[in-house]
């Protein structure tokens, strides 16, 4: 039993997209905290 | 990989180095300058934020092993190697609950040091302090040792070099700047990593589709796409309980969870974890399309570069040296704030100069980060290069103190002979099957013991822990 091609491309594409989200999140959330004079 | 191989010339990584190094000095050199007493130093004033508090959680436990590793596991372990890595981030979701109660118990807590002396007593505080110490500095010495050989390797710099100024940039801001300095790096380091990652991921895929990928492992090493592959499932559950025991034992944790405002600890803890989730694959796939682009590859632990430099070039090397550049900074610089807060606090302010003032409590923490430094570049010095075993090795110590630590922070009937019993029987245990078995098994009798033991000591207890003498940590 092996891995199909469709499962590898779910895996891969889902976790670059996963990445660059959250990568757009964190930056939003520094805006957030920054506007509310919550950074530290 | 030599000068003459490397993805890079050395007069471009002699640059990055030199700009990334004078930014990280200078923003600890900015960030520093509102550090007045030991607590602004070591918690960054228990006021961090959310976004600052996640990024930390994420970038701290992105080491080179995650960007380099990664790859490597998925070239030796296949689609389940890349899996199993994912695993690793169960230890932030799962520190997210215990981050808020470790706050509501100790809101004036200083390290983990702290936790084992006033919950289990003097004995098990000596026991957790040299295993601590031991993974720490083990952890420290790898990851300074493959700041030079990767240096070295993806630009010709010379590892002695390469080795020093990572080391001693680190020493300088984490020195200067405290836990605010480490923190505010780790920001900026996780989105350097992020994008870095996310941009040779899209990019790889523009030369060679998954379907490319799929059909060249299929026909050429069937074995990486076996769902039932022996070797690599047995990888999941060591990686596991490596990454619970590592981060509910270390203070690189726990000193987060201190210096987080209140309300934010379990949210950050858990929105790292979910940015620490998809790394292990967007980073390891790259190394299953070697096959397919026809990427020779000397050594599996240069996987990564090697593809990257194959598909974009020297664009691609560029990014993959600030990739592993700033993941090698976010943790040399917080085993470095973590331990010598933990020997400033524990071994200092509470064995030799228990009225030491604030001021003087910080300076001797930012000279033990530098005693620290020292001391790690000198062990790295003969470049040994054999460290990641040593690495393995420590897997039962910070195997055996997950239930330790998790029962005490929940039960009141966990005690100290279950603490010292259950660390001392399963570190023992889990280091016979390390030599006799493999390092495979190792974490996981070593937490099994331990868990035995102390969960039996907590059922036999008629003794109750009161909470509030948590509270008197200071």
């Amino acid at each position: 039993m092996t891995f199909s091609a469709g499962f590898l491309e779910i895996i891969i594409y889902g976790a670059l997209i996963w990445c660059a989200l959250t990568g757009l999140g964190l930056a939003g959330l520094l805006i957030r905290d920054a506007a509310r004079g919550e950074t530290w | 990989m030599n000068e003459a191989t490397a993805v890079l010339p050395p007069n471009v990584g002699w640059l990055l180095l030199a700009l990334f190094s004078a930014l990280w000095i200078g923003l600890g050199i900015y960030w520093g300058r509102r550090n007045k007493s030991f607590e602004d130093h070591a918690l960054a004033g228990r006021n961090v934020g959310l976004a600052l508090g996640s990024a930390t959680a994420a970038a701290t436990w992105i080491t080179s092993n995650t960007t380099m590793l990664a790859p490597q596991f998925a070239l030796e372990l296949g689609v389940w190697g890349m899996l199993a890595y994912t695993t690793a981030s169960f230890g932030l979701f799962l520190f997210a609950p215990m981050a808020v109660r470790i706050r509501k118990l100790m809101p004036a807590g200083y390290t983990s040091g702290d936790f084992f002396r006033l919950r289990y007593g003097r004995g098990a505080w000596s026991i957790f302090m040299v295993f601590t110490l031991f993974y720490s500095l083990t952890w420290l010495v790898s990851m300074a040792m493959a700041g030079g050989i990767l240096l070295q390797a993806l630009s010709g710099i010379p590892y002695v070099w390469g080795m020093s100024v990572i080391l001693g940039v680190c020493v300088l801001y984490t020195m200067r700047g405290g836990l605010a300095a480490v923190i505010g790096t780790d920001f900026i380091q996780s989105l350097i990593i992020i994008v870095g990652i996310v941009v040779v991921g899209f990019a790889v895929l523009g030369n060679v589709s998954v379907e490319q990928i799929h059909t060249n492992l299929a026909e050429t090493r069937p074995a990486l796409l076996n769902v039932l592959f022996p070797a690599a499932i047995m990888a999941i559950f060591n990686n596991l309980l490596f990454g619970l025991g590592e981060v509910f034992h270390n203070n690189v944790w726990w000193s987060r969870a201190f210096a987080m405002r209140e309300g934010v600890g379990g949210k950050a803890f858990a929105l790292g974890g979910l940015i620490w989730f998809p790394i292990p694959i967007a980073a390891g796939f790259i190394a299953l399309a070697s096959g397919a682009l026809n990427v020779t590859v000397p050594a599996a632990d240069m996987v990564g570069p090697l593809v990257v430099a194959d598909v974009l070039g020297e664009f691609g090397a560029i990014a993959i040296f600030i990739v592993v550049f700033c993941s090698l900074a976010s943790s040399i610089d917080s085993l470095l704030a973590a331990t010598s807060d933990l020997l400033t606090e524990d071994v200092y302010r509470k064995l030799i100069r228990p009225a030491a003032s604030p001021a003087r409590l910080k300076s001797v923490a930012q000279y033990v980060t530098l005693a620290l430094g020292v001391f790690t570049w000198a062990v790295c010095l003969p470049r040994i290069g054999t460290l990641a075993s040593v690495l393995f090795f420590a897997g039962p110590l910070v195997g055996s103190m997950i239930w330790p630590i998790v029962t005490g922070l929940y039960w009141r009937s966990a005690n100290a002979t279950g603490a010292v019993g259950g660390m001392l029987l399963g570190a023992g245990a889990g280091l016979v099957c390390y030599f006799a078995i493999g390092w495979y098994v190792a974490t996981v009798i070593a937490t099994a013991v331990s868990m035995v033991w102390v969960l039996a000591c907590a059922r036999m207890s008629k003794s109750r822990f009161d909470w509030a003498r948590l509270g008197e940590a200071e």
